[in-house]
């Protein structure tokens, strides 16, 4: 049984090392901001830049890779929030320099999953509630 | 120093970005593996019609009538159709990235004092005139970077990096043919910038150069320019 609330960075290291080719997309992307307005979800929460592909890539493995597999449990529930809940793997996004992005976002849920990090869909969704509130 | 400037440093900073270039490309390979084609085992029909469908339907070009009618369309799918002046601007960016150090006059003399090459040269204005134009395109990502939201939050100092290391060569050599401030200064500093930028290409975010050819020509996907013959190693 893994740790319940620790977090096991060798775990983490050694899937991240199993794809060679996303650490290379990591440190090609230009960061342009080109990718934006190929995502629906972008587009329709009032171009919110958390919702930006790379910005859910960056954020997520990314930020394993920079920190090589040390992340703490908190930095992993507010990835879940970006590779769970802000994505939907619909594939269509696009890159101008050609990084396959959801590859990226489906690799980070496998290590969040890995890390007993799971999405929660009893999870009391603040939006709605205040969206009721306003009806 | 000028000396040293355009000989063993040019010599030391050619070598290192041609031999960074080449480990970037065999990195590139080895992380990338053939992909198997079971289309090539149909027979001829079957695998004409597999290739067709392959290409959308709707945009697909099969007479005359489609090539007036659909460009408007397929325009639509780019992203020069999407983002127009992001994409225009990126692409006058490039392209005077790549002309204006070939063209420039002073640039041709060095080449042909070294190999005896002579190329193509621009008159000078003309090159004065395209490199303001390539310096304000340069302030346009600078700004970009800072102001526009999406951008900004992906932004980290590496961008920063690669636009300033970019912009540096430009803006000296801007320097130098005005003779601003001392000239044999500014000529020098504008050497040393181009050859930071030359080893620079292989270890900053400006390795997309080799990467974006090789990505969007070999690897097999919708918006791949060429055949495919390529695919991501998913387990090493």
């Amino acid at each position: 049984m893994a740790v319940v609330n620790g977090v096991d960075p060798d775990e983490i290291r050694k899937l991240l090392d199993q794809k060679k080719h996303m650490e290379v997309f990591l440190s090609v992307c230009v960061s342009c901001g080109m990718c934006a307005d190929s995502c629906f979800l972008y587009v329709n929460h009032n171009k919110d830049p958390s919702y930006m592909p790379s910005y859910k890539a960056v954020h997520s493995l990314g930020k394993m890779y920079r920190k090589k597999g040390k992340v703490t449990r908190e930095e992993l529930e507010e990835m879940k929030e970006l590779v769970y809940k802000k994505c939907v793997l619909c594939t269509r996004c696009y890159c101008p320099v050609g990084i396959s992005i959801p590859g990226m976002i489906a690799w980070a849920r496998n290590i969040c999953r890995s890390q007993g990090v799971f999405r929660e869909y009893d999870e009391r969704d603040s939006e709605n509630i205040e969206m009721k509130q306003h009806v | 120093m000028y000396d040293f400037l355009i000989g063993p440093m040019l010599a030391l900073s050619l070598v290192v970005f041609i031999a960074g270039i080449a480990y970037r490309v065999y990195q590139f390979f080895s992380i990338t593996e053939a992909r198997p084609k079971p289309e090539a085992n149909l027979p001829k029909d079957l695998a004409r019609t597999v290739a067709a469908r392959e290409k959308d339907e709707y945009l697909r070009i099969d007479s005359a009538a489609d090539i007036l009618l659909k460009w408007k369309l397929r325009l639509k799918r780019t992203i020069l159709g999407r983002a127009p002046v992001m994409s225009s601007v990126t692409i006058v960016f490039h392209t005077m990235l790549f002309l204006l150090p070939v063209v420039t006059v002073g640039h041709s003399i060095l080449l042909d004092n070294y190999f005896g090459i002579s190329l193509p040269t621009l008159s000078e204005t003309t090159v004065d005139t395209l490199t303001l134009v390539f310096i304000i395109v340069i302030f346009f990502f600078l700004f970009r970077r800072i102001f526009v939201a999406k951008v900004r939050s992906v932004s980290t100092w590496r961008d920063y990096l690669a636009l300033f290391v970019t912009g540096a060569p430009f803006v000296t050599g801007y320097m130098a043919f005005h003779h601003w401030f001392d000239y044999k200064t500014v000529l020098y500093i504008h050497i040393i910038c181009g050859e930071l930028m030359l080893i620079a290409i292989p270890f900053t975010k400006l390795v997309h150069m080799p990467f974006f050819i090789l990505s969007r020509f070999l690897i097999r996907y919708e918006l791949g320019f060429g055949k495919g013959s390529r695919k991501w190693v998913e387990n090493t």
